[in-house]
Parts: C-alpha cells; sequence; structure tokens
C-alpha cells in the first residue's frame, strides 16, 4: 500500500526538507525571506540578546560543495569588512545536517531595483549613489572585489542607511574560491572583461559596474555595449545628466579597464568634485566652463567685492 | 591659520585698498593719504581680529557676516565723526564701503581658517 | 531511465490525469496506463526525449494524449483483447485518492501533471524511508517524522511528540533532523531518476526544494 499524501503534507515536506535546524538554542528559525542562487535568508529570533537577525543557509543538497565553499567565502568577506555600508556578521556554523549558515544584522528596507523609483531629485540619488561608491571604495582598500553589483543587491533601509549586499563571488587578493575562466556577475552590470570570463578581474570591474548601476539609476536601463549608444542614451533619459556627470558614467562604463577610474575611491572623489560644483577628472572643461564653475564656487565673495566696487565708483561719479 | 589672524590679515590688506579707493572717491584728500591708508589699515585689523575671534566661537555664516557688517560700520563711523581739516564729515563715503568690507571679513572668517581646537 | 523508475514514478499521475483530464471510466484509465508503459518499454519512448524541447514530465504526458487518442481510435475500429503483459500497479488505491485531488486549474495541464508527479515522488520517497528506517531498526525515528510532518497541525509541538512516543524534546528534535534529512536525499535520488538530463534535474530541484545541485 503505497502511502497517500494530500497536497498540505506535500507543501509542509518540501519545506521541512531543507528548513534550517540550527545548533543550541539560540537562534530560532522563524520564516524565509529572500531566496538567492547561494543560499536562503531566514528571519530568525536571537533568545541570547533579544533581537530579530537574518540568517544565510546554503542553498547546496549536502555539506561541503563548492556552495558551501562560496557561503563561507562571503561570511569571511562581510567579517574583515567592518562599514557602515556592510551588512555585518555576528556568527557563522554548520546545521544539524552539516549545511553550512551565518548569522548577520537584519535590515529593514528595499532593494535599489525597488526603491529607485521613490528617488526624488539628481541630490537624493547621487547620495545613494555615493554611499555605494564609498563602500566599495573601502572595500578595494581592504582588497576585496565585489563582482557583481547590480541593483538588486543594493540595500536601502528604512532609515536611509545604503547596503551593499551578496558578496558571495567577491574575490579576495590572490585568495579567489571562483574558477579562472568562469563568469560571475550579471549581464548587463558586468564589465567587458567578466562577460570574456577573464581571470584578472580587478577593482577596475567593480568601477564598471558602479558605473553601470549610476546609468541605470539615471536612464532606468542597464548600460548598453558601445559608449556611443551609451551616450545617445544618457542625452535622451529622464533625469538627462549633465556633462560632467554624463563623463564620470561614460568614464565608469570605459570599455578598455586601464580607461575607467582604477578604484572606486577615485570614483567617489571625482563625484565629490562634480556635488561640490568643481571640475571633474572625467571632463576636460573649456575656459568658459571653468569661469563658470569658479564664479558659482566663489560667487558670494565676488558679489561682495563687486558691490564694494560699485559703492565706491558711485561715490566717485557723484562727486 | 587660525580665524582671528585670517581675520586681521583680510582685513588689513582690504584696509590698504579702501583707504586708497580715498584717492579716487575723494581727490582732495590726496595730501593726507598716508595717513588715511595708515588708519584704515588699522581698522581693518582691529575689525578683522574682532570678527575672526567671533568666528571662531559661534559657526554661522549669516551671524558671522552681521557681526562683521556691525563691526565694521561701528568702526568707520569713528572715523567718519572725525573732520575733516575743512570741517565736513564723509559718514556715507567710509561707512558703506566699510561696512562691505566687515561683511567681507565676516564671509571670509566663517568660511576659511582653522576654528578654535575643542580641549 | 529505467524502466521500474518511469513506471513507477509517473504510473499514478499518469492514471489520475487520464481520470480527471480525459474522464476516462476507471477500467480504461487502468486499461490505458497498463498499455501505455508497456508501450513504453517495448517501443523506447525514453530514446525519443528531446531535452531541448521540453522537460521530461511534459514530453511524457505528451505521449500519452497521443497515447490515449490512438487508443480510443483503436477502440472505435475493434475492440481491443487481452492478453498484454500486466504491471503491478494499486490502481484501487490510486482510485481512492481522486477524491482528494483538487484539480482547481485544469486548464493548466503541465501543472496538474509536475503536481501530481511531485506527489508520487514525495509518495516513494516516504516508502523509502518506511523500509529503510525499519531495515535499521530505527522504526521509531520513522514514526516521530510520520507523525509530526506526515500529520501535521497546528497545535502539534516537540514537546507534544515526545509525550506521545515518551521521548525527550532533544530526542525528537535529533530523529526530525535524520529523517529530514534523509528524506531530502532520497527525493533527490529518486527525482534523478525521473527526469531527462542533468540540467532538469538542476531546475527540478531548484524548484522543489530551492536546492542548487552542482
Amino acid at each position: 500500500m503505497t502511502t497517500w499524501l494530500p497536497n498540505a503534507v506535500v507543501e509542509h515536506l518540501r519545506v521541512v526538507a531543507t528548513w534550517p535546524e540550527l545548533p543550541g538554542e539560540r537562534y530560532v528559525i522563524d520564516r524565509p525571506i529572500g531566496r538567492g542562487g547561494m543560499g536562503t535568508v531566514y528571519v530568525a529570533r536571537d533568545t541570547a540578546l533579544e533581537r530579530d537577525v537574518a540568517v544565510k543557509v546554503s542553498n547546496a543538497p549536502a555539506p561541503g560543495g563548492g556552495l558551501d565553499d562560496r557561503l563561507r567565502q562571503e561570511a569571511r568577506v562581510l567579517a574583515r569588512l567592518e562599514h557602515p555600508g556592510i551588512v555585518p556578521v555576528h556568527d557563522a556554523g554548520l546545521l544539524a545536517d552539516g549545511r553550512l549558515f551565518y548569522v548577520m544584522k537584519l535590515v529593514h528596507g528595499e532593494t535599489l531595483s525597488t526603491h529607485v523609483a521613490r528617488i526624488e531629485g539628481e541630490a537624493a540619488m547621487l547620495g545613494i549613489f555615493e554611499r555605494v561608491t564609498e563602500t566599495m571604495a573601502f572595500a578595494h582598500e581592504a582588497g576585496v572585489v565585489h563582482r557583481d553589483l547590480k541593483p538588486s543587491n543594493v540595500m536601502v533601509g528604512r532609515f536611509g542607511e545604503v547596503l551593499v549586499l551578496d558578496w558571495g563571488v567577491a574575490s579576495v587578493m590572490a585568495k579567489d574560491t571562483t574558477l579562472a575562466g568562469t563568469r560571475v556577475g550579471t549581464p548587463g552590470f558586468m564589465s567587458p572583461e567578466q562577460a570574456r570570463g577573464e581571470a584578472a578581474t580587478g577593482t577596475a570591474s567593480d568601477v564598471f559596474a558602479l558605473g553601470a548601476l549610476l546609468f541605470w539609476m539615471l536612464t532606468g536601463d542597464a548600460p548598453p555595449l558601445t559608449p556611443d549608444e551609451a551616450t545617445r542614451r544618457l542625452r535622451a533619459a529622464p533625469r538627462r545628466p549633465v556633462k560632467r556627470l554624463a563623463a564620470i558614467v561614460l568614464k565608469s562604463l570605459a570599455p578598455d579597464a586601464s580607461q575607467r577610474y582604477a578604484h572606486a575611491a577615485d570614483l567617489a572623489a571625482d563625484l565629490a568634485r562634480y556635488r561640490a560644483g568643481g571640475p571633474v577628472s572625467a571632463h576636460r572643461e573649456t575656459a568658459l566652463e571653468r569661469a563658470g564653475h569658479w564664479f558659482v564656487k566663489y560667487r558670494t565673495f565676488i558679489l561682495l567685492i563687486a558691490a564694494y566696487l560699485v559703492m565706491r565708483a558711485m561715490f566717485a561719479f557723484l562727486r | 591659520m587660525n580665524k582671528p589672524v585670517l581675520g586681521a590679515l583680510v582685513g588689513g590688506i582690504l584696509g590698504i585698498f579702501d583707504g586708497l579707493s580715498a584717492l579716487v572717491s575723494a581727490p582732495e584728500t590726496a595730501p593726507q593719504i598716508v595717513g588715511i591708508i595708515i588708519g584704515s589699515t588699522f581698522k581693518g585689523l582691529i575689525v578683522g581680529v574682532l570678527v575672526g575671534w567671533y568666528a571662531s566661537r559661534v559657526q554661522s555664516l549669516a551671524k558671522g557676516m552681521i557681526v562683521g557688517l556691525i563691526v565694521a560700520a561701528f568702526f568707520a563711523y569713528l572715523v567718519a565723526a572725525m573732520p575733516q581739516p575743512d570741517g565736513t564729515h564723509y559718514y556715507w563715503e567710509i561707512m558703506l564701503p566699510g561696512s562691505i568690507v566687515g561683511l567681507i571679513v565676516g564671509y571670509a572668517t566663517q568660511k576659511y581658517g582653522r576654528a578654535r581646537r575643542i580641549a | 531511465m529505467a524502466f521500474g523508475d518511469l513506471s513507477e514514478g509517473y504510473w499514478r499521475p499518469s492514471y489520475h490525469y487520464l481520470r480527471l483530464h480525459w474522464r476516462l471510466p476507471a477500467d480504461t484509465a487502468e486499461d490505458v496506463v497498463q498499455a501505455f508503459f508497456t508501450a513504453a518499454f517495448e517501443k523506447h519512448y525514453v530514446e525519443r526525449y528531446d531535452p531541448t524541447k521540453a522537460k521530461f514530465r511534459t514530453f511524457l504526458r505528451v505521449c500519452l494524449d497521443r497515447f490515449v487518442q490512438n487508443h480510443q481510435k483503436a477502440e472505435r475500429a475493434e475492440k481491443r483483447g487481452g492478453g498484454q503483459p500486466h504491471l503491478p500497479l494499486d490502481f484501487p488505491g490510486a482510485e481512492q485518492e481522486l477524491a482528494a485531488i483538487a484539480m482547481q486549474d485544469r486548464g493548466d495541464l503541465d501543472r496538474f501533471f509536475h503536481d501530481e508527479t511531485v506527489r508520487a515522488l514525495f509518495a516513494r520517497t516516504v516508502d523509502a524511508m518506511r523500509r529503510t528506517f525499519e531495515a535499521e531498526g530505527k522504526s521509531v525515528v520513522f514514526r516521530v517524522f510520520e507523525r509530526h510532518d506526515l500529520r501535521p497541525s497546528p497545535d502539534l509541538t516537540y514537546a507534544s511528540v515526545a509525550r506521545e512516543f515518551d521521548l525527550t524534546a532533544a530526542q525528537v528534535t535529533n530523529y526530525l533532523h535524520a529523517a529530514r534529512r534523509r528524506f531530502r536525499e532520497q527525493a533527490l535520488v529518486n527525482l534523478r531518476a525521473l527526469v531527462g538530463t542533468d540540467e532538469e534535474y538542476r531546475d527540478e530541484a531548484r524548484e522543489l526544494f530551492g536546492l542548487e545541485i552542482a
């Protein structure tokens, strides 16, 4: 006699078959909140500190595979990168069935993919992008390359915090768990050298992804393959950027990695100069543009001196 | 450079030019121009130090510029109150440009210069 | 794919499909299932499967549809006689299950066939687990799993199951870990035997359990 399983039991079995049973009694799993290629994220209760945390569990069917290696790598990268833009890791270990998990801060918010629709104005948009760039600059400084930056990997928290997620394919200097020649990244946001599967992808690959992210925030689309088409689309974008900002985007998206900013920090610096109204390295300005920026920068001073000179001239004239 | 020193520098330089400008706005004062420049520079130095001192304690562009305006106007008034050899007073000619110099010093000391160190 | 896996994994979904979608009478559905799997074995249906065109279960369902059409034509032409080899299939059991199957979305045939395949896959897995746990002298592990996961209810807790079986809550936790892991592993083994390619296996495992097979 074969067992008969009603629909409710079939669904229950699907869930419990992979339901993580954490060792000890500290963390109690509540519900799944997201699933990626590498792991599933659950909300859990940390009974020791009486707070909710997020637990990421490997999607590997059995312990010890490549997926576990990537999850372990991600946990270690996150632990190494202590930065407000990176989710802090609290704990890591093995489930009762041997699969890997790690515990991290639970962030309430939404990914940039959905949040972007509610961003009002260039300043707010660049504010978010600048935070992502600063986080990446920190990671690059620590020798870590993300390699899969995209809108769904950026989380905007309820209180405006901006976090870069999913460091599972990150490369840590010489210690790299992804195979040489393996394509990592997401089409549209991965650099040409990543798309070709080149082993030597470095910080400039993340710079490309940052450029793609900014392009996407401005136009609503991932960047096209050619710089000419990218320029055309930027000009037609709803949030049409001025020349200097467009130049920053296009320099980040240069097909040749050596033509891009070398590090995210260089991009961040150029962006900060743009936001301060100054000249940017990505755009060679004409004398008129330079004068205009100089005037904008020192306008109060110039106006005060002009007022003084007008006053003096007026008195001389009245005599 | 701390803010009082910066204020003194800006105030002093503007004071020199302010004194020299008398040659244009009031050519008949040419015989007394050296005294005018010295007095104007001295006035600029004092205004600069006071406004710079204020800026090192209060970080507010608006307040700094208003204080610069008032202090410079007050010292310009003291200068303007001294009659010329012919007994005339140049209140407007001295106080209006002098007040603008105060605004400039107030702006410069708020924007630039090292603020007071917090112990 | 072994013939045993093919018939064991798919005969029950096929029977339910014929009864509910084709509205065949029970005895006709039995005949068609018997004939279909016999023909599948004799005429090497599996070898005709092209993984670039469809999933294996879709291919099999389309084969079954064609087989039924041909079967009906043949029946109209001449009454078929007996004499075909018979597979040992539990048709009365499958018939009893019909009433419990909610075929809400009759339009999505592939979905229905998929759901029934999963049901059959899990049922086979549970049966295999029962046998192996008993053979290992660990039938209590299976009984705990059966109580907690095969007859789930909202008021059931580890503590209540522990009381029922005179165990500690920690033992119940451990037994459930072991049984669920065994279930997952066995279900994946059974699943691999039912699909045409490794890629299809990876897709099905991802859809079924959210697992990424290397």
